[in-house]
């Protein structure tokens, strides 16, 4: 499968360099707010174009559990496992330690 | 009018004028007994300190207090001292007999960044009881005056020494209220990173784990949700050695009292066991969903990965030292949690 650079995401340009909590009621740029805003629409489209979506962690401030918790469980959670599995790649050369964690916060989805 | 209703008029106010004599004796015996009541409680020596007055019923208000900040005021030194001082003022602020405080540092021989910071988030907190703070005296203690003036703690008091300007530039205090304020601890970070690397830069680790600590005091903290979710980042400078000292505080409810909470049925042999095991993940957060709780995982795993060094945590009757993985029991309990940690050129 061929990535499509239109499938491409980078959280500190096309969100927030610096991304919050988890919940809007925790503050600004919640994972929340990402996933709603940003990453269900375009994974969507990734999908519909039978496509993988880019992540791209980079750039920003830095991150706290609970925000890549809330957006990647949700994904997986309206997604499904398999679909995110396969339709999703993140990336990241500043703190590569996220791509694994992230990886387990989808596996864990029941 | 008749001489009837003139008799009954005369015998009605001799009446009225009868029971308001007995009102007047009833009131004054009540206002001795009041005094009687203050001077059992307080000696003469705190009486003569504060002024008092009595309200129209009676009821002792003690208005002004001045507080004498112990010898030894150090979280390194005399983590005790530091907790019962805590303590005793939160206690009197509980019981709503002040609305002045004046603290006075003259005594004070040895001061640290941890202990100011607990001080101030205490003050802080109870002008939301609408109670001043005011700061007095500076300590006849070269060392101890010359750390309060050039840390720059002296700027967030009132008072008349707070209008002393000092070169102090080095204390940044970010107060958070029930919100997660992660674009001002970017920028406290950036600073931060100044002073130890030369230059302003990220630090994404530093960055995650004070989101995870503002996160935890918003989210967990407070069992009582009316109440108001504050917490307290301070960063104190040492720019000749690049290193910076971090503080952060929230006067919540504490670890261990949340957990206890939550876990009621666990069964732990001590506090300082259930703290541990607190920070190597052992709990879920009260949510009861995968995935969660993995805040004090993160400030864990910074430590062991020198991004942070010196990690110190205090939070209910537990001292826990990260460097020496010790866990202390406490006598005096702090109704809240305490982190202080440094960065310096050595971490990663």
């Amino acid at each position: 499968m061929q990535i499509a650079t239109k499938h491409f995401l980078k959280i500190s340009s096309d969100f927030s360099e610096t991304p919050g909590a988890r919940y809007y009621t925790d503050g600004h740029d919640s994972g929340q707010e990402f996933y709603e805003k940003i990453l269900c629409h375009a994974f969507q489209e990734a999908l519909d174009d039978k496509a993988v979506l880019t992540i791209d962690l980079d750039g920003t401030e830095g991150y706290a559990t609970s925000f890549l918790d809330e957006a990647f469980m949700r994904l997986t959670k309206d997604f499904g496992k398999n679909e995110v599995l396969s339709h999703l790649k993140i990336i990241s050369t500043e703190e590569p330690d996220w791509i694994s964690e992230i990886d387990n916060y989808i596996k864990d989805v029941e | 009018m008749s001489k009837k209703n003139k008799r009954r008029d005369i015998a009605r106010l001799k009446s009225k004028q009868r029971k308001d004599l007995k009102n007047k004796r009833r009131f004054k015996k009540y206002i001795l007994s009041q005094n009687k009541f203050i001077r059992r409680r307080f000696p003469k020596s705190k009486r003569s300190r504060s002024e008092s007055t009595n309200s129209y019923f009676g009821q002792a208000i003690e208005k002004k207090i001045i507080i004498n900040v112990p010898e030894k005021f150090s979280i390194n030194q005399d983590i005790e001292s530091v907790l019962f001082f805590v303590y005793k003022n939160k206690k009197t602020v509980e019981n709503g007999r002040f609305n002045q405080f004046i603290v006075d540092f003259s005594k004070v021989t040895r001061i640290d960044d941890g202990a100011m910071t607990i001080l101030l988030s205490l003050f802080y907190d109870m002008s939301y009881k609408r109670i001043k703070v005011g700061f007095n005296n500076l300590p006849t203690n070269a060392a101890a005056k010359s750390f309060i003036e050039q840390s720059g703690f002296i700027k967030y008091f009132t008072g008349p020494l707070a209008k002393v300007k000092n070169d102090g530039l080095n204390v940044t205090l970010k107060k958070g209220e029930s919100t997660i304020l992660q674009r001002e601890s970017a920028t406290i970070i950036h600073k931060s990173m100044k002073t130890v690397m030369g230059l302003e830069m990220r630090n994404q680790k530093l960055q995650g784990m004070l989101i995870e600590l503002m996160t935890n005091s918003v989210n967990h903290a407070y069992l009582n949700n009316e109440r108001e979710k504050t917490w307290y980042i301070s960063t104190n400078h040492y720019i000749d050695q690049n290193k910076v000292e971090f503080c952060f505080v929230d006067n919540g409810d504490g670890i261990i009292n949340t957990i206890n909470f939550k876990f009621k049925d666990r069964y732990f042999t001590s506090n300082e066991e259930l703290l541990e095991r607190a920070f190597d993940g052992e709990f879920r957060s009260r949510t009861k969903l995968a995935n969660r709780g993995k805040g004090l995982i993160v400030i864990k795993n910074n430590h062991k990965n020198m991004t942070i060094k010196g990690l110190k945590v205090i939070t209910n009757n537990v001292f826990l030292d990260f460097d020496s993985s010790s866990a202390i029991k406490l006598k005096t309990p702090f109704s809240g949690t305490f982190y202080s940690w440094v960065i310096d050129k050595t971490c990663k």
